[in-house]
């Protein structure tokens, strides 16, 4: 009797061995689309805090942009320059300054 | 996420959690509800997705997580019911018990013996459940398991060898002599 259960026991155990998997409706992902379309959709805020912090960093580069372009103008003549012509206007009036 | 990479992730892994679902709840209608809930859930919080497991092991965790709610919600169900509408009132028996499940997956000739296992799995403790049917049903290794469930290894092998020794002797409860 014993013998008769434990094979049984064992037999529904192994009842799984070999198990396929069940192929789910093809309609499911319709029904899941469907179901999407409800769905409410998500924009993404940004803080002001944000904002102001990239608008704060775009003009201070800018303004570091600006600053070294005028600082390192060429057609603006350097300090040493002007002493130059300076001397050269006073030593040979006829020298044109650009 | 966008509704295309959903569908993608849908197309590689619908068998997988469908399957997975269905050991649980055992019944096809409930399976396909709660798939769709699982990819709903994957479509919600994908931006919560850190990447710190892999993404089959995240959605293992969501499928089973849906798969405790809605247990627990039909449980809680069954409690309200008028407790004398579910019990015959000579024999005092269950009326309302849970119909057999035959798993579409399983050879012919097997159907009847693995009615029996489904019921019995049914019927185990949620961790040793977990561990069984990911491992025996699923096909996970060990580590993919302890992954999934969040344990180690040894426990993960303590889980599924009680769940064995359990399914036995709610089995040897159950064995008719003919």
């Amino acid at each position: 009797m014993k013998n008769n259960k434990d094979y049984w026991k064992v037999e529904v155990m192994q009842s799984i061995n070999g198990l396929q998997q069940a192929e789910p409706n093809v309609v499911l992902w319709a029904k899941l689309e469907n179901r999407l379309l409800q769905e409410p959709i998500h924009i993404k805020m940004v803080s002001k805090s944000k904002v102001w912090a990239v608008a704060a960093s775009i003009i201070f580069l800018l303004g570091i942009n600006i600053l070294f372009l005028v600082q390192n103008n060429p057609n603006k003549p350097n300090k040493n320059e002007i002493l130059v012509h300076a001397y050269q206007l006073y030593t040979n009036p006829e020298i044109q300054i650009p | 996420m966008s509704p295309n990479e959903l569908e993608h992730i849908y197309n590689h892994y619908n068998k997988r959690v469908y399957n997975t679902v269905l050991s649980y709840v055992q019944n096809a209608e409930d399976a396909e509800e709660i798939t769709q809930d699982v990819f709903l859930e994957v479509y919600r919080s994908s931006e919560n997705f850190k990447g710190d497991s892999s993404l089959s092991t995240w959605m293992y965790r969501i499928a089973i997580n849906k798969c405790l709610d809605f247990i627990k919600f039909k449980n809680r169900k069954k409690r309200f019911a008028f407790i004398s509408q579910l019990f015959d009132t000579q024999s005092g028996e269950l009326i309302h018990d849970k119909a057999d499940f035959f798993h579409p997956g399983v050879k012919i000739e097997n159907k009847e013996k693995a009615a029996i296992l489904f019921k019995a799995i049914h019927n185990l403790p949620q961790n040793q459940k977990n561990a069984f049917i990911l491992s025996q049903l699923e096909g996970l290794s060990y580590a993919e398991i302890s992954e999934v469930m969040q344990n180690t290894i040894p426990s993960v092998e303590s889980l599924l060898f009680r769940a064995k020794e359990n399914l036995r002797k709610q089995l040897g409860k159950w064995y008719k002599e003919e």
